[in-house]
Parts: structure tokens; sequence; C-alpha cells
């Protein structure tokens, strides 16, 4: 079976060359035994240590020598991706980077055993090009990264859980008095509304609807996440849009800033 | 206004403190426009940020684009031997350029934005206030780096060059200018 397991300098190839559908073809052709082989028996130097290394996270690749420490540690996080109750943290990150046309395409994306679930996830967050999100475990997972993760899911599977929907819609009810600035409480409002729309659309079997709906507050719920980390970041107030004030005018056009205490 | 385009295409135009896949150079009359390129952004793949280097009445200017629709202006920014600082966002790659002065204006060019685009410019605004506020040190100025060996002269694909005739709003970050190019003037005629 190795000989079928492509090697990570021949992935490192298809990187180079940016070409997606190439990049795709050659995915869907590993089996899930061959990236279940790919996952636990990989590491064997410092050398393809690097690679993967390179694979998640090319930045620091660069930056950082690959001591034994640090391959020590590598092995630690690949270990611990593969203990399916630490699974949820890392994939909430490396969902946030795998577009939808990458994470169709993979045959065994429908099933629900959690082997396979992992199989698909060190598939796509091992191999895929030039990831460079920080690959670190979260304290808290908020409950937006929750939202886009479901989202995500219902949005590549197609399978619409009218529970799953409705569980999301009373959480946004209760998130929604809370929310601040204004455009932050419109977002979640907006959200909510198309999650309802998605019920009722996938209640009435007008699938393509719920669809439509499903990915609108998709996209909504990206910059809400966002805004959502900038005021966990800051540790301030957030300002929205309506907080500008108009201070000039060019060409009759209204000239906005923030008011300044 | 004297407007004269910086550097030939042959040099950098700005320095970097990050590393991206290539650097693509488009060469527009006289007008020279760098592309940061990396494979992937936090949620689409290929990722073309355009940065763009003018000489106002001996101002330097840094001109950007935020998610699609945001031309920026950086018109206070920091120089090394007469180049700008350029950082990027994580993830997504957004260009920042390090500025004496983070004051921003914001002109809309259309009477309502929509709902997604207003959250993204909530999340730019509240960036930009917030080096406004507490101000940016640059604690290591060694990792800003020229890039010559990323540059690419392949041609960046049509839907992501950069435009300064078609956006939906603008901002401008640092000193609040005296007049604007001549393009930027001609959007502005044209908007709603």
């Amino acid at each position: 079976m190795k000989d079928t397991i492509p090697s990570l300098e021949l992935l490192h190839i298809e990187r180079e060359k940016g070409e997606l559908m190439t990049y795709e073809k050659k995915m869907s052709d590993i089996s899930r035994k061959e990236v279940w082989l790919l996952s636990t028996d990989f590491i064997k130097s410092e050398e393809e240590a690097k690679s993967i290394l390179l694979l998640i996270k090319p930045e620091e690749a660069e930056l950082r020598e690959i001591t034994p420490k640090f391959k020590k540690e590598l092995e630690k996080m690949i270990s611990r991706l593969i203990e399916y109750k630490e699974m949820e943290t890392f994939k909430l990150i490396f969902y946030t980077v795998i577009d939808e046309r990458l994470y169709h395409p993979y045959p065994f994306v429908k099933e629900r055993e959690k082997d396979t679930e992992l199989s698909g996830f060190l598939l796509r967050t091992i191999c895929l090009p030039n990831l460079s999100v920080t690959l670190e475990t979260r304290k808290s997972i908020n409950w937006c990264d929750q939202l886009i993760n479901t989202l995500r899911k219902l949005k590549s599977t197609k399978i619409y859980n009218i529970f799953s929907l409705t569980e999301m819609i009373n959480k946004l009810d209760k998130i929604e008095e809370e929310a601040f600035p204004l455009s932050l409480k419109k977002g979640i409002i907006a959200i909510r509304e198309h999650l309802k729309e998605a019920v009722i659309k996938t209640l009435a079997e007008q699938k393509n609807e719920a669809e439509q709906h499903v990915e609108r507050a998709l996209a909504l719920a990206l910059p809400v996440r966002e805004i959502l980390r900038l005021k966990e970041e800051f540790d301030e107030e957030i300002i929205g849009l309506e907080d500008l004030e108009e201070v000039d005018r060019i060409n009759g056009h209204p000239v906005y800033s923030f008011r300044r205490k | 206004m004297a407007i004269q385009s910086i550097p030939s295409e042959e040099n950098e135009i700005v320095l970097i403190d990050k590393k991206p896949r290539k650097v693509f150079v488009e060469k527009r009359g006289n007008q020279v426009i760098h592309y940061f390129y990396w494979l992937w952004d936090l949620y689409r793949p290929f990722d073309y940020e355009p940065v763009k280097v003018e000489e106002i009445n001996g101002d330097t200017w840094v001109l950007t684009r935020f998610h699609w629709k945001g031309l920026v202006i950086f018109t206070s920014p920091r120089l090394i031997n007469g180049k700008p600082l350029l950082s990027f966002a994580r993830g997504v790659h957004t260009p920042l350029v390090y500025s004496s002065n983070w004051l921003f204006h914001i002109i809309f060019c259309l009477k309502e934005l929509d709902l997604e685009q207003q959250l993204w410019l909530t999340v730019y605004i509240n960036i930009l206030r917030n080096l406004s506020k507490k101000g940016l040190t640059l604690n290591n100025l060694e990792k800003f780096k020229g890039y010559k060996e990323l540059l690419s002269y392949d041609p960046v694909p049509d839907r992501y060059k950069f435009r300064l005739d078609t956006w939906d709003y603008l901002i401008i970050v640092g000193k609040y200018p005296l007049c604007l190019l001549k393009e930027i003037e001609e959007r502005l005629k044209a908007c709603d």
C-alpha cells in the first residue's frame, strides 16, 4: 500500500503548481486506509516533520528550527488529533480555511463514523496547500465558531437537519438580545432569519431555496466571527458604522470618521 | 497635482514582514501595481492583495483594496529607505501599512452597503481604531525586507486586478488629503 501513498515531496510539488483541480484529483485518489497510514506513521525524520509543517504552516517552518524537541511537539499534536476527544477543537480552526470546493469532493464526507471524519479531516488539514492560519488549540470555542462549523457541514453534506437549525435559531435569539454594536446585532438577526427561512423551505421540500439561505447565513457569520474575535483580542468596546459621524464633504459627498472623545 | 508612480517594475515598492507565495507585477502605462499572492486566505483560494505606491506632491501614498469593495489609501506611511512598511492581517492577509497617523475617513459611493459589506467594514474600522488608540511599535525593523526573489511578471487574472475607479467605499488612513487622484475623483462624481 505504501507505494500508492503520495509522498510528501509529491504533495509539495503539486502545491507548487497552484492548480487546485489537479490537487483535488490527487486527494480523491487517496483511500481512507492510506490516510490513516499517512497520519499515524509519517513522521520518521526531521526532514519529514519539516515538510509537514511546511504544508500546515509554511511561514513558521521557515523561521523555526526543527529540533528533536519540536519534532516531539509535532508528533504530540498529531496524536492529539487522532484522539477523537480533541478533534472538535482542531476541526473548528481548520474548517475556517476549508473551501467547500475542496471539502465536497471527498467520497467519504457524508459518512458519520468518527474514523472517516478523522481521515477526511487529516487529509484536508495536513495535505491542503499553504494553510496560513496559526495552528493552535483554543481554550474556549465560542458560539460563532460552532455556528460556522454547523453551517459548513450543512452546506457540504446538503443534509438539512431541522433540529440543528432550530437549535441554532434558539441560541441566536438569546445572543441577539445582548449583541452590540448595532451592525453586529443586525448581522445576528439576519443570520437567524435566514435560518428560519431555511427551516421553512426545508419543510416545504424546497431544497435549493433552503441551501441559498444557509449560504447567506454563512456569508454573514464569517464577518460576525471576526468582529467577536476583535472584541476578545482588543478587550474593549467595538464600534459600529452607526458610531461614525460626518466630518466633511468632498464634491457633495459626506466624509465620515469616528467620534473622538 | 504632481503625480509620480514610484519605482520601476524591477524593484520592490514596499518592505514586507511576511512572505507571500509570489508577488505579481502589473505594469499599466507608467503605473506599477504589485499583487501579494497567497494560495489561500481564511475563506477562499487564490488571494491577490494589490498594492500601489504613488508620490503625490512630495508625499508618499500607498493604495490598496479591502474585501473587494473598498479602496484604501494610506496617506501617512512610515518609511525606511524611502519605502513604506507593509504588513498583512493574519489569515486574510489584508494589507496594513504602518502609519504615523491612523485617523481614518470614509466616503461611501453607494447610499447603502449590503449587510455583509457593513459587517466587514465594521471589522476594518475597529482594527484601525485600535491602532490609532494604542499605536503600534515596530520592535524589530529587521523583519521588514524586500522581496525581489518573489517577483513574477506572469499576468494577473482580470477579476483580481486593482481598479481605482470601481469601489463602493473609500477609506483614507492618515493625513486627510487636500485633493484626490483623478480616477478616484471621477468615481466620486459617478456615485449615487
